[in-house]
């Protein structure tokens, strides 16, 4: 990645804006020599090799320190600059950080710590804020195969604007960070969001060239009525980060016809550094209800949930997978997991989808139990164990994207589950409580997930 | 300050308790006033006082006082 990204400052780019925020900006010249100053830095703490975690505020000093893990081969864990301290201590008891990096400034924290596996470049967690303990591991070669493939279906090149709208602890954050960089582009760093006045600000002033958001951000660009805004060195539009609701599909895929913009639904996964298929602008009035085609140098196909067989036959449904040089090396679930030889060949995305006889996939439901609530995946299982673990015997986690379900018998439990819902930091009209005389179960006691959605849609 | 009508609908948008809404409140204060809640801010006031927000409005309305002024300014 440092590779793609440095080559830019000894070339025609070398005076281009790489990086820029409310304080500074950096030029790709300037941006290697901070760069390689940070990372010598990293190597005097021993650091190489050794897991890290990265506090990933949205500012230059920050993505300094981020990209000199990449210079100097530090592994490296993003997190939530808010992560709370108990959260911190828990990452820190399962993975054993040699080193945190707060506000551009690392601190020691293992001087004992092992080594990794020498291909793990970095450490994403899946399920957004509800600390389920489980990390993505990637390499430098799943980063850098995904960048190059965005670059060449965005067709981004180095007059192309980016703005950081989302985290970039986020893996459709990072990779919107990566892709610009290796572009040569320019990439504006922000914590604010879609409706604040600073924002567009600095898409006026920057003349940010393209935007992205998951859908509700999409749903927030419409109630704020995008279509009416100026935005004149607007070119791409890119969503990704679940499903768009077709309305809001149509609606985007209409103003940017109109606009002359191009827009991108995208689908992918943090196990596959992230992006997995997009839909060609020019399939989105037809087909907006597709996920479309691999990216390019990746594979998607089909398996018969129960055979395990390749489904070759038209508008067959199977669980989706996906092959290519960016599926993950595996997942760790703590330190010993850091340094073991994993590598995955196929990647079972846990959702379900056809293929359409002009070869574009549309995901048809889901097998693994998460939905997607702001962009963020919940796994509701580990939703399940926790509420469990905190004492409350008898609970049913189900749901759909944007909505959480919680089934209880009595209001001890119906306390408890507000108190863990408040840590999560849901808005209250994402979630429901069901205080229910008894849960809804099968004759074999197994959890009835559908019943408690039909039971929720009642209310 | 700002009249019941609107406190109410600031506290069920950005759930928390109608004490606490005061002129100090503003967007990004408070953990609960996040981009989701002040969207659901900008449909419940579009709803319960028939009028449409355009852009300026919903990113100028940072604060209960600005709120209630951009509402005046339709209802005259």
């Amino acid at each position: 990645m440092w590779a793609a990204i440095s080559k830019h400052a000894d070339g025609i780019n070398r005076e281009r804006i790489a990086l820029c925020d409310s304080e500074q900006s950096l030029t790709y010249a300037e941006l290697a020599n901070r760069v390689t100053a940070a990372a010598s830095q990293l190597h005097q703490f021993g650091l190489p090799q050794r897991p890290c975690a990265l506090l990933f505020t949205p500012d230059v000093e920050t993505v300094v320190q981020y990209l000199a893990c990449y210079c100097a081969k530090v592994p490296v864990l993003l997190l939530d600059p808010e992560v709370s301290d108990t959260n911190f201590a828990a990452l820190q008891q399962r993975y054993r950080f040699a080193a945190v990096c707060r506000a551009a400034y690392w601190q020691i924290l293992d001087r004992s710590a092992s080594c990794t596996r020498p291909d793990l470049q970095l450490l994403l967690t899946t399920s957004g804020s509800t600390g389920a303990p489980k990390a993505v591991m990637l390499s430098n070669t799943n980063l850098v195969s995904n960048a190059h493939s965005i670059i060449e279906y965005l067709q981004l090149g180095a007059d192309d604007v980016g703005i950081s709208s989302m985290p970039l602890n986020y893996s459709f954050g990072m990779s919107l960070l990566h892709t610009h960089l290796v572009a040569g582009a320019t990439f504006v760093l922000t914590a604010e969001s879609f409706v604040s006045r600073k924002f567009w600000q600095l898409v006026e002033q920057y003349h940010v060239t393209s935007l992205s958001g998951v859908p509700f951000s999409f749903q927030m660009l419409k109630t704020m009525k995008f279509g009416q805004m100026a935005l004149p060195s607007l070119r791409v539009l890119t969503q990704a980060g679940g499903r768009l609701p077709l309305e809001l599909s149509k609606y985007f895929a209409a103003l940017s016809a109109e606009r002359g913009w191009r827009f991108y639904q995208m689908y992918g996964q943090t196990e596959a550094a992230p992006r997995i298929a997009y839909l060609p602008p020019e399939a989105q009035a037809e087909f907006g209800d597709c996920i479309g085609k691999a990216v390019p140098g990746g594979e998607l196909l089909l398996r018969d949930i129960s055979s395990e067989q390749v489904i070759e036959r038209e508008l067959k449904e199977g669980e989706l997978c996906y092959r290519g040089p960016n599926v993950m090396l595996g997942y760790a679930m703590d330190a010993s997991d850091l340094d073991c030889d994993s590598s995955i060949q196929e990647l079972r995305t846990g959702d379900m989808a056809e293929r359409l006889a002009n070869g574009l996939y549309r995901i048809t439901g889901r097998r693994s139990r998460f939905v997607k609530i702001r962009g963020k995946r919940m796994s509701l299982d580990h939703i399940e164990q926790m509420l469990q673990g905190q004492g409350i015997s008898d609970v049913i986690v189900s749901g759909r994207d944007e909505l959480l379900l919680i089934a209880i018998t009595n209001d001890a439990a119906k306390t408890i589950a507000q108190h863990y819902l408040a840590t999560l930091q849901l808005h209250p009209t994402l979630y429901q409580l069901l205080l229910c005389d008894e849960l809804p179960r099968y004759s074999n006691n197994k959890a009835n997930y559908p019943a408690l959605i039909a039971m929720a849609a009642e209310t | 300050m700002i009249d019941n009508k609107l406190k109410t609908i600031f506290a069920t948008a950005l759930g928390i308790d109608e004490a606490a809404i005061s002129d100090e409140l503003t967007y990004g204060s408070i953990p609960e006033w996040d981009s989701t809640a002040h969207m659901m801010l900008v449909a419940e006031i579009e709803s319960q006082y028939d009028i449409m927000l355009d852009t300026d409005d919903i990113i100028d309305m940072s604060s209960p006082a600005k709120a209630q002024t951009i509402i005046a300014k339709y209802q005259d």
